[in-house]
């Protein structure tokens, strides 16, 4: 029997879960044409704001000369980060403590808009050099706050405002076209009000359909989708403020949460009531749309879930759910892959036992500062800025707990079981096997130290193959895999123990990268 | 070769240590913990068939009592099996006086002081209780120092306890038996399949003749010439 790891977490009863998925499981990494079994990506700390305040948000404006500033808000704080060690406050405590700022680009003038998810902090922007108020120009109201901003159709559109002290949870506010200085709460858009006065790029607002509460705005398709709380999904129609409206989209998301909706590039994404995670796959002939329940395979897992902090990680594929203890990670390069994709779960759980516990206020996919490549930063409560996919030793050093069981599986029935791991030689660590044997109230476990790439020079790596020592004693020729990154190995091992059948945890706690690519027993 | 080298010996020669794989440094090993259990039962189990009834040459060991003024019995060593040979004796060095063995029931009957009487001990019993000790007659009276051959107990424990062998071919010959032992285990099968083993046959056969301090006979039966 092999077992090789090219599903997920499957909490399905074991009669739907496959031998290649996992019934519990954390840390792995999954995707496409991917069969071994290895940790996922360390976090690595790449800076601290001074004041090591509560990470509210982390807001990145890159202009269309192409030149990138990154603003970090720490409590109070909004700091000008280079990407490591230097940060450089903007204003003075610019912020309300309990503000969770977010970022909306408006590329036409090179800056970005700035909404708070808890509207607390009135809209503001940042042009690269100066952290200002937004102007907004509405008549009678000092303080416009917005909970989501986009942009799209050459204007700003602002989601679930208010103003004042006046709460419009169920408001869209629309800039002036190209203006996004100029909004207007007195007309409404003609769609929804034959007697408004306005004209096609006047500002304007709109209400939901419903009335709801907004909990989410996002662009798919080249389509503005609103969604309202345990609500309905609607869509932007329209051209201009006498033609925009918002229709149903779909009926029954019921979706909740304040950022639990997320663009995935060919779909959408989003938390419902329950705790489901739905994907919304559409047709856009005669309206029909359906939803589909991509955590099916995770069901114990997302269970009440209540919301979650939503990122798709495009250069990995990767759609992150953050729940405050947990990321939920689904791989959706393994979705349409034959063998994968369907009939594999796609789901994997990354914890942590670093100081953040994946436990944030904002995590973004953002351009690493300084350079072209983007990643997934988020912040901790200490004022710490990680980078999710990390290439140090496991979290800030801290080991990386990998664990994988698998369904209840028949074992032939040998004598002595003797079980051989294929691995590639990447760094040494121990990996044990544990069998649940169904007929014995005791676990039993093999630990296997698996190596790294010899130490000692051995036959093709040149200067000991000369010298012959290596080659020729014995000692390594015949024994030990030879020199080299990635030499693909095994190594064997026993366990006590016997029974018709047993559950099979594979274990690793190590801040080494590794890589087992089967396990035969 | 120790404990430790012969079951390491023993996970090679079944194909369980090739490869990448490290031969195992402790008994504690979690890599290979079914077959290390059942190699250090194979190994124990033939060792203890070899010692029952035959003696092995690392087996003679010498031991000494001290005596003690009015201490009727005395602990032989711990690793005292039974005296070596025939007849067996205590040796006292000041004077290369042999004591010999007297039965103690006979005693308890002819001599009904011997708990009692003390002196120059003139025999020795075996004094049946819960552990191995002898006693002395008369009781002794002063410091004397007694020296015995014994066959002691060659079992091995520990990963370093040394197998009884005097050369490295008769350790090796006696692992390829317990690899016999050790296959069988593995498979389950019945340790009777040891006796119609021809492998296990020729490697008992190679370490008797090992352990043989002469040339072994190299025929059987008669000889006609």
């Amino acid at each position: 029997m092999k077992f090789i790891f090219a599903g997920g977490l499957n909490e399905s009863d074991d009669g739907f879960v496959q031998p290649e998925e996992c019934v519990t499981g954390q840390n792995f990494e999954l995707g496409q044409g991917r069969s071994s079994l290895k940790p996922r990506p360390p976090t690595d700390l790449k800076g601290t704001a001074p004041n090591a305040g509560d990470i509210r948000g982390i807001l990145q404006l890159v202009k269309t000369d192409n030149t990138e500033t990154t603003l970090v808000v720490a409590g109070q704080k909004c700091y000008l980060w280079d990407g490591a060690s230097t940060f450089t406050e903007q204003g003075t405590d610019f912020f309300a403590s309990t503000a969770l700022p977010r970022a909306v680009p408006w590329l036409l003038d090179d800056y970005i808009v700035i909404t708070d998810i808890n509207k607390v902090q009135p809209v503001a922007n940042w042009d690269g050099t100066t952290l200002s108020t937004h102007t907004h120009n509405i008549t009678g109201v000092t303080n416009l706050y917005a909970k989501y901003g986009i942009e799209h159709l050459g204007r700003i559109w602002l989601f679930n405002v208010k103003t004042d002290a006046t709460d419009l949870p169920h408001v869209i506010l629309a800039s002036q076209f190209e203006t996004p200085t100029n909004f207007d709460n007195s007309a409404r858009g003609t769609a929804q009000d034959p007697t408004s006065t306005v004209t096609e790029n006047d500002p304007f607002f709109l209400t939901t359909p419903d009335l709801r509460k907004i909990n989410g705005a996002v662009l798919f398709n080249k389509e503005l989708i609103v969604s309202t709380e345990d609500g309905r999904l609607y869509k932007l129609t329209g051209s201009d403020a006498t033609t925009f409206n918002f229709i149903p989209y779909f009926s029954a998301s019921n979706s909740i949460g304040d950022e639990s909706i997320v663009n995935i590039g060919n779909d959408v994404m989003y938390v419902r009531k329950g705790g489901n995670i739905d994907l919304l796959s559409t047709t856009q002939t005669s309206g029909d749309v359906r939803a589909d329940d991509a955590s099916r395979f995770i069901r114990n897992t997302v269970k009440n879930l209540t919301g979650a902090l939503a990122v798709y990680d495009q250069t990995n594929q990767k759609v992150l759910f953050f729940t405050g203890s947990k990321v939920l990670v689904y791989f959706k390069d393994m979705i349409g892959v034959s063998g994968q994709g369907g009939q594999l779960s796609p789901w994997s759980v990354y914890v942590s036992d670093a100081s953040h516990g994946f436990n944030t206020n904002h995590a973004v996919y953002m351009r690493i500062p300084g350079t072209t490549d983007y990643s997934v930063y988020f912040g901790d409560s200490a004022g710490n800025i990680y980078d999710l996919n990390g290439i140090s030793a496991g979290d800030n050093g801290t080991d990386i707990v990998v664990k994988r069981q698998t369904k209840l599986v028949e074992i032939p029935r040998k004598k002595l079981m003797v079980g051989t791991i294929t691995y590639r030689r990447l760094l040494e660590f121990d990996f044990s096997i544990t069998f649940d044997w169904s007929e014995s109230y005791g676990e039993h476990s093999s630990t296997v130290r698996l190596k790294g790439p010899s130490e000692t020079g051995a036959y093709y790596d040149g200067g000991s193959y000369v010298s012959g020592d290596p080659v020729y004693n014995g000692d390594f020729y015949y024994n030990q895999a030879m020199v080299g990154q990635d030499v693909i190995a095994t190594q064997r091992f026993t366990p006590v123990g016997q029974g018709l059948s047993a559950r099979l945890t594979f274990y690793a706690s190590t801040s080494n990268d590794y890589q087992v690519d089967s396990v035969d027993l | 070769m120790d404990f430790l080298g012969g079951v390491n010996r023993i996970l090679s020669a079944a194909s369980l240590i090739k490869g990448d794989d490290d031969k195992i440094v402790d008994f504690n090993n979690l890599q290979y913990t079914g077959a290390v259990n059942l190699a250090q039962i194979a190994i124990q189990s033939e060792l203890n068939d070899l010692i029952a009834d035959t003696l092995i040459p690392y087996e003679k060991k010498e031991g000494t009592i001290n005596t003690v003024a009015d201490q009727r019995t005395y602990d032989v060593p711990s690793d005292f099996i039974r005296f070596y040979g025939q007849n067996p004796f205590l040796m006292d060095s000041s004077n290369d006086r042999q004591i010999y063995e007297v039965k103690l029931d006979s005693l308890r009957h002819e001599y009904p002081r011997y708990k009692k009487d003390t002196g120059e001990p003139w025999a020795w019993y075996k004094e049946e209780t819960t552990t191995k000790k002898i006693g002395l007659v008369l009781v002794p009276d002063s410091v004397k120092t007694y020296t015995f051959d014994y066959e002691a107990d060659v079992s091995v424990t520990n990963e370093t306890d040394t197998l009884p062998f005097h050369t490295e071919s008769e350790a090796q010959s006696f692992i390829d038996m317990a690899t016999r032992h050790f296959m069988l285990l593995r498979a389950e099968q019945p340790l009777d399949g040891l006796q119609t083993d021809p492998v296990y046959a020729r490697a008992k056969s190679k370490l008797t003749s090992l352990m043989n301090f002469t040339y072994p006979s190299r025929r059987y039966g008669n000889s006609y010439r």
